[in-house]
């Protein structure tokens, strides 16, 4: 999948999940239960979805080809670290889909194989919170400073 | 000591948190997180801000910044905005004071700020 779109998102997972008949909270569970998992070939989410409605059709389980999805997400994903040039240390997952453990798993997994296995994944019980944190200590940053400017300049 | 508010404008959800801050670590002391479901993001910002202030029983004047991140820059009741790289590095290094980069799964996209 490319990175240029919204092809390796929370969105695209959701739609898939639905079109599926799998609830968003199952998608963990059931990704990490695959053995064979079906790699999606596409590079665009309109065509990822067809790829999906293709493998259904052919009797995949449902499982694979979810698992077959975070697998191409973590790829994805992994080229987006390397860019990072962090070889080793830990590397927090935070958004919405910070809390799907298949996508965690997949991650782990695909690190292993592009050789950057020093990258050790995690998540947190409140990543989905990660941006919003950092806005308020930001902010209490930027009121403490604007205060000793204000300071200054009465002084 | 004071109180500042982070809303966090996703294309999925909006996610608000208020804490305390003063010279010891920062205190989370509320949170909330909406989906968007067809709603409008500025209005959830809103309902999200007064419900957390409602949680601790403080009321506007008691916070001393509004901050907002992600595709918030157009909330009339903030006192600034923040770049959605530097909100998310620094988020995650205060629940994983260990991590040496953040990757952001969204919705509709994904990036990975070096902490």
């Amino acid at each position: 999948m490319t990175s240029q779109c919204a092809s390796g998102s929370g969105q695209f997972l959701e739609n898939i999940a639905r079109y599926l008949g799998v609830a968003v909270e199952e998608i963990g569970r059931l990704s990490q239960t695959s053995q064979n998992p079906e790699k999606v070939s596409s590079i665009c989410a309109v065509l990822a979805e067809t790829d999906v409605i293709n493998m259904v059709s052919r009797g995949i389980p449902t499982q694979d080809i979810l698992k077959g999805i975070h697998l191409s997400m973590a790829s994805r994903l992994v080229k987006l670290l390397k860019v990072t040039g962090i070889k080793s240390g830990t590397v927090l997952l935070t958004g919405g889909l910070a809390l799907d453990a298949g996508l965690l798993a997949a991650l782990q997994e695909e690190l292993v194989n592009e050789k950057v296995a020093g990258i050790n994944a995690v998540s947190h019980p409140d990543s989905i919170y990660a941006g919003a944190i950092g806005a308020a200590l930001w902010g209490a940053f930027r009121h403490d400073k604007l205060k000793e400017l204000q300071g200054r300049a009465a002084a | 000591m004071i109180h500042t508010i982070g809303i966090d404008i996703g294309s999925g959800a909006v996610k608000t948190v208020l804490f305390r801050s003063g010279a010891d670590k920062p205190q989370w002391l509320a949170k909330r997180c909406e989906r968007i479901r067809r709603r409008d993001p500025m209005e959830l910002a809103r309902q999200s801000y007064d419900e957390v202030l409602a949680e601790v029983k403080l009321a506007p004047d008691d916070v001393a910044y509004t901050a907002t991140t992600g595709e918030g820059e157009n909330v009339k009741f903030a006192t600034g905005h923040f770049y959605t790289m530097t909100t998310h590095a620094r988020g995650g290094v205060y629940l994983h004071p260990e991590a040496r980069a953040v990757v952001d799964i969204g919705a509709l996209n994904g990036r990975a700020p070096s902490t």
